[in-house]
């Protein structure tokens, strides 16, 4: 299983692993299962770009967050 | 007279804007039955007067403090007025992710695009046209920072206000959902409403009779068995939404290529970026320092020879000049007012408080003007993330390095910085600790005492090492304490990072006079009341009893000597008088008279340093507390923390010293 807590590069959110409360928040900012996104950075924080906005979750955060990888022609 | 509310998510130019069309008319009110407090404008246009209400920016419907609730309150309710709903060109995709949800809900408003200069250089192009007859609702494009649009933002405001133009609410193809969403709208009325209560909005639920709610949570459960979870399923189809919408109405004329941004980013980003954000924060610090109090710049200087240019940096830095007019003030009072008690109240006790008001404003205003500057131009989010690994193992957020950096300078506006934070969690629980970092007032009575009443050069620097240690590790430990004794969750790092802006001075310096200006309405009026009660005690002779009574308390470390008791309540009120009553009552400024007339043994006096430097700051900084968290009890609770702190490892230094 990956998470977006060691993902690289271009992935798909499979699943949100929390509350309801937890779910909503990550809809909020962009991250909902079956949006594309792509993985800036993996420093002290996880830097991501959803769409035309970059985002960064702390690593915990991240770690709740399943992906899979998305091929390059998805 | 008719209300215009401003909705927006954080980095959108809400201030921007705000401050655009109020100029100087703004003013401060308290939101009705709230505790926040939102800026309010007149505005008069075309000879038609309104009230533009400045609503505080939301993150997510899921909200976190109590300003996002508050806006929440606001966009599920029904209200007067017109909306406006101001969207961030740097991310369109997740403004309009927000904006339908507002849209859903409210219809007589009017979307408001900003950051048109972004989007022109971006190569965006933006169909109005297209999003207003999707939508419903009028499209305006603006850029605040330019004040580009303006004036069209106020004809169509007027254009709703006085209904010259046709409003209707969104409606959102919800697609497999439709069918419970109909069934819902028949249980509540309302299919906005229905649509709400399926997401499990306990605003919405809460609202309803029981049988209604049973009756929602009955479809909800039919929702998840036969499709998937109606909260994510929601979110999917406002995605699809806003991915049509946008498809239809935005067009990328050209790309724009990798600039200066990514590499720098690219730093920050890094393993290694907090090293940059450290340089960062530390050189912005030593700058707001020495304009404030020419330290540490004149030790650094006088340490080269340039004496004669560091004694200048003292004497013509903002507090060296605000202190010599107090010291004028009370000169030429003490000789035009004939003795009497009310003289005595006025010059030690009213004019010593308005000076010590004084004489932190120009810190609270510098720190805020850099805090405003670090804000705006993108950089603080930046240095929250590379701070986050960090401060994520005491359950706070990169962010908080930055009320922790100001606490050096001073718990004043370490306190008042807690605001930035984005849970009402981590404010609280930062707020509470931030006197546990060791500040410049206390750096330099420690530095005093260390070298006056300890002679081993290794002793010395020992001592003023592992105090700031202490100090980190205390406030780090301390917030997590609060958190679990308080059960707040612990705070992650969830935010979104904005382009580098060139700041905009106009803004900045607003933004700075706004927080700066509350400190002095709030802050002041309990330190005012300090500064009269402890005249009152000195006048009355009650210090020196409370002091005699202190000292008992210290006896067990050797510190029975009332003289130092009394200095110990002076620091409460603030470090400095430490220093200067013990000068008054040994009636000498030389410390080494007074250290040898004490003679103190080493784990003595080490223990009486290490008192000083964790025990409750100063007034000032209970004042500000008492500010910041409008809860009294909790203040109590803090000094009652601080004090039991600071006596227990006074204790064991003094065992631990003892025993060699």
């Amino acid at each position: 299983m990956i998470t977006l807590g060691d993902a690289k590069g271009r992935v798909r959110i499979r699943e949100i692993i929390g509350e309801k409360d937890f779910v909503r928040r990550l809809a909020d900012m962009g991250l909902a299962p079956g949006q594309i996104v792509e993985v800036l950075s993996q420093g002290n924080a996880v830097v991501l770009r959803v769409r035309d906005a970059k985002i960064a979750l702390g690593k915990g955060i991240a770690k709740r967050v399943v992906v899979e990888v998305e091929d390059e022609h998805g | 007279m008719d209300r215009v509310y401003l909705l927006a998510q954080p980095n959108s130019g809400k201030t921007t804007l705000f401050n655009l069309l109020a100029g100087e008319s703004c003013y401060v009110a308290n939101w009705p039955g709230k505790t926040v407090e939102v800026f309010q404008a007149k505005i008069r246009h075309h000879g038609k007067e309104f009230l533009l209400i400045d609503l505080p920016g939301i993150n997510s419907f899921k909200t976190l403090g109590k300003e996002e609730e508050l806006t929440k309150e606001f966009i599920l309710k029904e209200s007067d007025g017109v909306t406006l709903i101001l969207l961030n060109g740097e991310s369109l995709y997740r403004s309009f992710y927000f904006a339908i949800q507002v849209l859903e809900m409210k219809s007589k408003a009017i979307l408001v695009i900003n950051k048109s200069d972004y989007l022109e250089k971006k190569g965006v192009h933006v169909n109005l046209q297209v999003l207003k007859e999707r939508l419903g609702v009028e499209v305006v494009q603006i850029s605040a920072l330019h004040g580009i649009g303006i004036n069209q933002l106020l004809d169509r405001i007027l254009d709703v206000l006085e209904g010259r133009i046709k409003v209707k609410r969104l409606k959102i193809d919800y697609g497999a959902l439709e069918s419970y969403i109909e069934r819902a709208e028949k249980i509540v009325g309302d299919r906005s409403v229905a649509i709400r209560a399926i997401e499990g909005e306990e605003k919405i639920l809460s609202t309803l009779p029981n049988e209604k709610r049973v009756a929602i949570e009955e479809i909800k459960k039919e929702i998840g068995e036969k499709i998937a979870n109606p909260e994510e399923m929601i979110a999917m189809y406002r995605y699809k939404f806003v991915e049509e919408l946008l498809n239809s109405a935005v067009r990328e004329v050209k790309v724009a290529k990798a600039s200066f941004e990514e590499k720098f980013d690219k730093i920050f980003f890094s393993k290694f970026g907090w090293i940059v954000s450290i340089f960062i924060l530390f050189s912005t610090l030593l700058m707001a320092f020495t304009i404030n109090t020419g330290f540490p710049l004149n030790l650094l200087l006088s340490s080269f020879g340039y004496e004669s240019i560091a004694d200048l940096l003292e004497e013509y830095s903002l507090a060296g000049i605000i202190s010599l007019f107090f010291e004028l003030l009370s000169k030429l009072l003490e000789q035009y007012i004939p003795d009497s008690i009310i003289k005595d109240l006025l010059i030690n006790g009213i004019i010593a408080g308005i000076g010590a008001v004084a004489t932190f404003f120009p810190l609270i205003l510098i720190v805020n003007f850099f805090m405003s500057l670090i804000e705006d131009s993108g950089l603080m989010t930046r240095i929250a993330v590379s701070m986050d690994r960090f401060f994520a193992f005491f359950g706070l957020t990169g962010k908080s390095v930055f009320p922790f950096g100001i606490n050096m300078a001073c718990n004043v506006p370490g306190v008042m910085t807690s605001r930035i934070l984005e849970t009402d969690g981590e404010r609280l629980r930062v707020a509470l600790a931030s006197p546990f970092v060791i500040c410049q007032a206390r750096l330099l009575v420690i530095i005093l005492l260390v070298v006056f009443f300890l002679t081993s050069p290794i002793l010395q620097s020992g001592i003023i090492v592992s105090i700031y240690l202490i100090s980190t590790l205390i406030f780090l430990l301390i917030t997590k304490f609060y958190g679990k004794f308080f059960k707040e969750e612990t705070s992650e790092l969830m935010l979104e990072i904005p382009p580098y802006h060139f700041p905009s001075l106009r803004v900045v310096w607003w933004i700075t006079w706004m927080r700066s200006r509350s400190f002095i309405f709030k802050v002041s009026q309990l330190l005012l009341l300090f500064a009269i009660f402890a005249w009152l005690m000195e006048y009355l002779g009650l210090a020196n009893m409370v002091g005699a009574i202190i000292a008992t308390a210290f006896s067990p470390i050797g510190l029975e000597d009332p003289r130092i008791g009394f200095a110990l309540l002076m620091g409460f009120f603030a470090k400095e008088l430490v220093i200067s009553s013990l000068a008054i009552s040994f009636g000498t400024a030389d410390l080494m008279r007074i250290s040898a007339e004490l003679s103190l043994t080493i784990p003595e006096a080490t223990a009486l340093i290490f008192f000083i430097a964790f025990y409750t700051p100063c007034a000032a900084t209970v004042s500000a507390l008492f500010a910041e968290i409008r809860n009294y009890k909790l203040v109590l609770f803090s000094i009652i923390t601080q004090l039991l702190i600071a006596y227990l490892l006074a204790f064991s230094i003094f065992l631990i010293l003892n025993s060699f």
